[in-house]
This record gives structure tokens, C-alpha cells and sequence, in this order.
């Protein structure tokens, strides 16, 4: 027999950072990212009830993140188009990936190309690389062909390629 | 130019930046109290099997596998995804179907001119906004309309001349 909440502090544990990694793709800063993980944890648990309690797989997790997310796209589109004139201060550092664990200057490089990303590719090389999900299991959370999630992952590693090599480029000529 | 195989290589050396510390610590007291001290068995049932008398179920679960694939890959996908949806909508009771939704701005105050710490001149204006959100329930058709005050403070930079 194990504790519950032990089995869900493990599972948050190991899954967090990745979800995390998710969801700022929907959040405007980290902290917003954060709610929105905390947001389908929850919701998560109170899902789980019924089939033995334990954490869910994670394509689902993403699938629900990626619904909280998109609420809260409408509900920040709708502010906005309010302030649209009004520039926030915010200017702290806030990455996506961890720079700790970054040792050379193609690391930072390719962070930066992550987070140029389109949306629609970023997601998938999220769950790919990071989230370790299938391209079948990719496709049931996106609600796409598993086709079209590989085809959108062979673009973005493409678009990295490129981004790489651009900025390889420019800071060569930079250098002349 | 780097192949694909190297791109992948190099993003998995990144690892995604983890939870804040007050958001993990939130998230588990959260799950503590959600789940008490519930304990579960983690232990799977061993089955004996016969596999002589499996073989025709084996055939027939074959066909029905490869059927499923067939559908699956004609576009019949996104259960998940449904799920996810119909999770993330758990919250409203089963019956409240939701209409419309907005965010009225109810009032603006001017606060002032300040001067923040790089010295630049802001105003700053607080502002109060009602989010609103029309459901109807089903059985009664009785309209419940869902209120959400807030205040917000907005910092607008001032030009000098």
C-alpha cells in the first residue's frame, strides 16, 4: 500500500518541469504558466476519482492544459484589445528552459529558437522532445492525424536547423 | 546545415526550467488535502492464462484492432483531446449550458503621475471591471448570470515635452 498523496507529489515531481514547458506556451509570463498547470492538476484529481485515483497519463494532462489555455488566451485577447496603447513593465528574465544546464553558446541559441516557435510546432516538439509522448499520442491530445503531428515536428526541427544556422551566419559576418 | 537527428540531440540536452518552489509547495499541500491519507495498492493481479483457449478471442481482437486502425487513420482521432475539453469542463455543473460572456469596464480613476525606480515618468490608473458570464440551466431554464469584480492597476508611460 502507498499514500496517495505521495504517488501525486512523485508524479508532479518528475512531470512538473515538462507540463510547465507546456503550458507557457499558453501563458503570457511563468507565473500564468504555473496557474495553468496547478489549474489541470486539480482538475486532474477530481477526474481520476472514479478510475482508482492515481495520476492520469500525460497526453491528457496536455490535452487540458491546452484547453485552460486556450481560455485564457480569449479571456487575455479580450483585455488586450482594451489596452492595446498601455506597455507593461516587465522587463525580468523569463525563460522556458532551464539556462543552468546550458554549457555553450548553441544551447542558448537554440532556446531562443524554441520559444520563436510557432504555436502550432512548438506544442509538438514539446510533447516529442520533453514530454516524451508518441506521434500517435501527440495526435489523439492535439486532435490531429498522427501525420500531421510528424510532419509538424520534421518542420520545426527544420526551422531550428535554419534559426541555427542564421544566427551562426549573422554573428560571422558580425565578426568580419 | 545540422540534420534532424543532431537538432533532437541538442534539444535534449535542454532541460525545461522546473515548477517554482511556492507553486510546488501550493500544488502538493493542494494534493494533501485532496487526498488526506488515502492509501492505494499499487500491486497488479497476476493472471494465469490458457492460451489454447485464447487463440480465437486473439483472432477475433486482431480484426477488430486492424478495423479500429482503419477508422483511426481515416481522421478518427482525438479522444483525448475530447476528454481534455470535457476535464477542463468539469467545474460547470453538468446542466448549465453557457450562453455569453464579456468584460465590462465599470470605472477608471487617475491615481497620478509617479516616477519609477528607472526614472521614468508613469501614470498610473486603476480601473474596475466586471466579468461576466450568462448559462442556462437546462432542466429549469432558469439564466444564471456569474459576476467577477476586479480591480486592476494600469501603469501608462507619460511623454515629456
Amino acid at each position: 500500500m502507498e499514500n496517495l498523496s505521495k504517488i501525486w507529489k512523485q508524479w508532479l515531481a518528475e512531470n512538473g518541469p515538462r507540463l510547465l514547458l507546456f503550458a507557457r506556451g499558453w501563458g503570457k509570463n511563468r507565473q500564468d504558466a504555473e496557474d495553468l498547470v496547478q489549474e489541470a492538476v486539480l482538475k486532474m484529481w477530481h477526474h481520476q476519482q472514479d478510475k482508482g485515483g492515481l495520476p492520469p497519463d500525460l497526453p491528457l494532462v496536455f490535452s487540458t492544459i491546452r484547453f485552460g489555455g486556450l481560455m485564457l488566451y480569449r479571456s487575455e485577447k479580450r483585455r488586450r484589445a482594451r489596452e492595446e496603447s498601455i506597455v507593461f513593465l516587465n522587463d525580468f528574465e523569463d525563460v522556458w528552459l532551464d539556462p543552468m544546464m546550458e554549457e555553450d553558446e548553441e544551447a542558448v541559441m537554440l532556446r531562443e529558437a524554441v520559444q520563436g516557435l510557432s504555436d502550432k510546432l512548438r506544442e509538438v516538439v514539446v510533447m516529442k522532445v520533453w514530454g516524451a509522448l508518441t506521434f500517435a499520442q501527440i495526435s489523439e491530445a492535439l486532435a490531429i492525424s498522427p501525420n500531421t503531428a510528424a510532419s509538424r515536428y520534421r518542420y520545426a526541427l527544420d526551422q531550428l536547423s535554419q534559426s541555427l544556422q542564421q544566427v551562426k551566419g549573422d554573428r560571422y559576418a558580425d565578426a568580419r | 546545415m545540422r540534420t534532424p537527428d543532431e537538432i533532437e540531440n541538442a534539444l535534449l540536452r535542454l532541460m525545461p526550467a522546473g515548477i517554482s518552489v511556492s507553486a510546488q509547495v501550493e500544488m502538493e499541500e493542494k494534493l494533501d488535502e485532496l487526498c488526506g491519507g488515502v492509501e492505494v495498492d499499487m500491486g497488479r493481479p497476476v493472471l494465469a492464462v490458457n492460451w489454447k483457449r485464447y487463440v480465437g478471442i486473439a483472432a477475433a481482437l486482431t480484426v477488430g484492432i486492424f478495423v479500429a486502425l482503419a477508422g483511426y487513420e481515416r481522421g478518427l482521432v482525438g479522444n483525448v483531446a475530447e476528454v481534455g475539453r470535457e476535464v477542463f469542463q468539469e467545474a460547470l455543473p453538468a446542466d448549465l449550458v453557457f450562453l455569453t460572456g464579456s468584460d465590462r469596464l465599470e470605472d477608471v480613476s487617475d491615481e497620478g503621475v509617479f516616477v519609477d525606480s528607472a526614472g521614468s515618468a508613469i501614470r498610473k490608473v486603476r480601473i474596475r471591471l466586471v466579468d461576466e458570464q450568462q448559462m442556462r440551466d437546462e432542466e429549469t431554464g432558469i439564466v444564471v448570470v456569474v459576476s467577477e469584480p476586479r480591480e486592476e492597476m494600469l501603469i501608462l508611460p507619460v511623454n515629456s515635452f
